[in-house]
């Protein structure tokens, strides 16, 4: 923990959750962008602002932590398994974020392989073309 | 190789061994009915727990949907009878699907690059990923191009541009 910040467990008789309450120091920028929304949704204290930021900007950073993880060579099941998150909470980051889950520099190829294994000689013959035109224009002339 | 009865007909389905991935990718491009129609699913047991079970517990509609075909038997649960893969390769259940479909010389749908790659290049196997069965449902005659093409489009997020343009110009020859 760092200078400035404090840390103290509150038990609350009314909740069987224990609470931890640390001190943050923000900066003005981030604390008038608080007291924006707690404005905004007409609240009398800023308590409920930071609770729900914290929470989404936390999970936030956990997704992060995951797309990390899947670049750096996991599943995106296991990275979702590693930063304990469910994978459609995920994906579903990954969708929002533009996260690039499938490539295939060769898919003519494999689309021609996959018309021949289920018997559709149409996706064959099309991804074979396909996949001629662009060795055509790959080769120099 | 199994036979497909092009444009619609009554013919054998091709089973398939279904991952987490794929499912999640189908629902988000509301293709999951083509997968359906297209393929015999089946989904080790690892998958369905992953699809059904996820944390934290809170009913999100593919699970629902999942649920409801396996109950009325549209999708199966079928485990492979053994292990080959490595522990550290993957998930547990992509390992399970690629273990299935490599066991039952199945296709593999997944659309997760690395285990995607891993099924095709080192096991032999057919695999599809989400943009791919859109793309063979449109030669299979079950999907219009206009359509398929709008459903992709769904995808385009997560998939690569290359592919996206790829899958595009290959559906726009389709007869």
């Amino acid at each position: 923990m760092r200078r400035g910040e404090r840390t103290k467990t509150v038990s609350k008789k009314t909740s069987r959750t224990e609470r931890v309450a640390r001190t943050v120091r923000m900066g003005p920028e981030e604390a008038e962008l608080v007291e924006r929304l707690r404005k905004l949704r007409g609240l009398p204290t800023q308590q409920p602002v930071l609770r729900s930021s914290l929470a989404r900007g936390l999970r936030e950073e956990i997704a992060e932590e995951g797309v990390r993880l899947y670049r750096g060579g996991m599943t995106l099941a296991q990275a979702a398994t590693a930063v304990g998150m469910a994978l459609s909470e995920l994906f579903a980051y990954c969708v929002a974020n533009n996260v690039v889950l499938v490539q295939d520099p060769n898919f003519f190829s494999h689309m021609a392989a996959l018309g021949r294994s289920l018997n559709l000689p149409a996706l064959t013959a099309a991804a074979e073309e396909l996949a001629r035109e662009e060795q055509r224009i790959a080769l120099p002339a | 190789m199994v036979h497909m009865q092009v444009r619609g007909g009554a013919s054998p389905k091709t089973p398939a061994a279904m991952d987490t991935s794929f499912w999640t990718a189908a629902c988000h491009a509301e293709s999951e009915g083509y997968a359906l129609k297209l393929f015999e699913l089946h989904a080790p047991e690892l998958v369905v727990e992953e699809i059904e079970s996820e944390e934290p517990p809170r009913v999100r509609p593919k699970a629902v949907l999942f649920q409801q075909l396996r109950e009325a038997g549209l999708i199966s649960v079928t485990n492979a009878t053994r292990s080959t893969l490595r522990e550290d390769l993957f998930h547990r259940g992509e390992r399970a699907t690629l273990d299935l479909a490599d066991e039952r010389k199945w296709h593999a749908l997944i659309n997760e690059q690395k285990a995607h790659d891993y099924g095709r290049d080192i096991l032999g196997l057919q695999t599809v990923s989400a943009p791919e069965m859109l793309v063979t449902v449109v030669f299979a005659g079950f999907l219009g191009k206009q359509e398929a093409l709008h459903l992709l489009r769904k995808l385009s997020n997560i998939t690569h541009a290359q592919l996206m343009q790829d899958a595009t110009r290959l559906i726009e020859r389709a007869p």
